[in-house]
């Protein structure tokens, strides 16, 4: 039987491409002399395309109890200015190997899986893959940038009982990365 | 809309002559309608200044010089003269006089010379026998004229001047003499300059954007003024939109606050010397604009635009 497992999530989140790009118009006019003088001038912004993903918390698998298999999972809210879906990256730390692994220093590492659920839509990730419009449509909230408190997505991860029974004895961490992009 | 070129004539029917009998024929050298002064306006009806233009004014009137009697004398030349001050110029008290231009010419065949002041023109200018009013047309023209760059530079207020017009002639030796007193009304004057859009290079999605231009609020003497500004927005609202999409911002003139569409307080330190503030190195005024970071992060992306309109009036 396997020693315990105290397995460590860490997750972050990216913001999508947020840029102001200067576009003018028109040139600004200038005031004449007058018994009364009016200038005026042009303000322009450009708003891009803003994501954010908030709300994610980090997954401790706890202590393998030496059957089953292990799963944790974290809700999360992603917003989108403005009308447009998105697309979802999780790529993992890695452990030994690159992709969806813990390890334990240099010594051992345990593959796990990752569920990413949009709504209702739930479909396995590919570490460093972009999801794209699959599950379609992955709409994110437009209206709050934290949903109004509520979450929109979920994100699990599992191991499996033949890869927790088969780690060595030791504390297993890992970091997840899930980047959101405007489609 | 402000008239391109300010030009007036009048006509002054006065008569004011001397005899001076030599042996058996007499001479005379008149000013027809001048001898008992004449204000020339140059704002009389208009609506001055044309703020792009030079302003002149022209003065018909009719100069008797002969010798002999109005049906058979003979006419003879006389030379004119304008003076009072040197160089020519109109006064508003203590502040810096207004410079002016008085040229001269024969009628109907137009020749002007400038004049200098105080100094005659030549004695070849040919006088008439008799200047009936509604019989005998002008023969003899003043154009009084003030550039458009003094006129710029000027303070506000009314500024006068009488200057003496004589004419000397008949039989070389008689003088008459009329004052002509020069008004010009000069309005207080605003002008808003260097301006420039504000532009938006980046945000840090965190902090407001703020952006801000600095630009020139001239006033043509000392004094106060308002300002009013409006947005692009419905009802002049403080907006930039992309569509029906809106952002809102906010707008400080020298750090205080500015409401859409709603005429300030008193607003103070306004450039008076040229119009520019010394091409920009003596701008006066900064325009802020802020846009509140929770503005940005909840604006659709797209591009945003709008124009703030700055309306300055004197006080």
């Amino acid at each position: 039987m396997k020693s315990s497992l105290k397995n460590h999530f860490k997750k972050k989140f990216l913001l999508g491409i947020t840029l102001f790009i200067p576009f003018i118009a028109q040139a600004a006019t200038q005031g004449t002399l007058g018994t009364t003088s009016t200038g005026t001038l042009n303000i322009s912004a450009t708003i891009q395309d803003l994501l954010i993903i908030t709300g994610l918390t980090d997954i401790a698998l706890g202590t393998y109890s030496g059957t089953g298999a292990m799963s944790g999972s974290s809700t999360f809210c992603a917003y989108r200015n403005g009308t447009g879906n998105y697309s979802a990256t999780v790529t993992g730390s890695g452990g030994i190997s690159p992709g969806f692994f813990i390890k334990n220093g240099a010594i051992a590492e345990i593959p796990y899986t990752v569920t990413f659920t949009h709504g209702v839509t739930a479909v396995a990730a590919t570490s460093g893959v972009a999801m794209g419009t699959v599950p379609s449509p992955l709409s994110g909230n437009s209206t709050s940038q934290t949903c109004g408190g509520g979450t929109n997505g979920n994100i699990a991860v599992n191991i499996t009982q033949a890869a927790a029974q088969a780690a060595p004895t030791g504390v297993y961490s890992g970091l997840l990365t899930v980047l959101i992009s405007p489609l | 809309m402000r008239k391109a070129i300010f030009t007036k004539s009048l006509k002054i029917a006065l008569c004011l002559s001397i005899f001076v009998f030599s042996q058996s024929t007499f001479a005379l050298i008149a000013l027809r309608s001048w001898d008992t002064g004449k204000t020339i306006d140059f704002n009389d009806g208009l609506d001055w200044p044309d703020t792009n233009n030079n302003v002149s004014l022209s003065i018909e009137f009719c100069v008797i010089s002969r010798i002999g009697n109005n049906t058979t004398g003979t006419p003879t030349n006389y030379a004119i003269k304008v003076g009072t001050v040197n160089p020519y110029s109109i006064s508003r008290g203590t502040l810096p006089d207004l410079p002016i231009s008085i040229e001269y010419s024969e009628k109907p065949s137009l020749g002007f010379e400038t004049l200098t002041p105080n100094v005659y023109t030549s004695q070849t200018h040919l006088g008439k026998i008799r200047c009936n009013a509604g019989v005998d047309p002008d023969n003899a023209i003043l154009r009084l004229s003030i550039q458009n760059a003094d006129l710029v530079a000027a303070a506000f207020g009314t500024y006068t001047r009488v200057f003496v017009v004589t004419v000397i002639g008949g039989t070389g030796a008689e003088t008459r003499s009329a004052n002509l007193t020069v008004r010009l009304i000069i309005q207080p004057l605003m002008k808003i300059t260097q301006i420039n859009d504000i532009i938006f290079s980046s945000w840090d999605q965190i902090n407001p954007l703020i952006g801000s231009d600095t630009f020139c609020v001239f006033r043509n003497g000392a004094g106060d003024y308002t300002v009013n500004a409006r947005g692009s927005g419905a009802g002049f609202a403080f907006t930039l939109n992309s569509g029906a999409s809106l952002l809102p911002y906010t707008l400080t003139w020298n750090g205080v606050a500015m409401t859409a569409n709603v005429t300030s307080g008193p607003k103070t330190g306004a450039w008076t010397v040229g119009t520019t503030c010394n091409g920009g190195a003596n701008n006066n005024v900064t325009l802020a604009l802020t846009i509140s970071a929770p503005a940005l992060a909840a604006a659709t992306q797209a591009i945003y635009t709008g124009t703030v309109t700055l309306i300055l009036s004197p006080l």
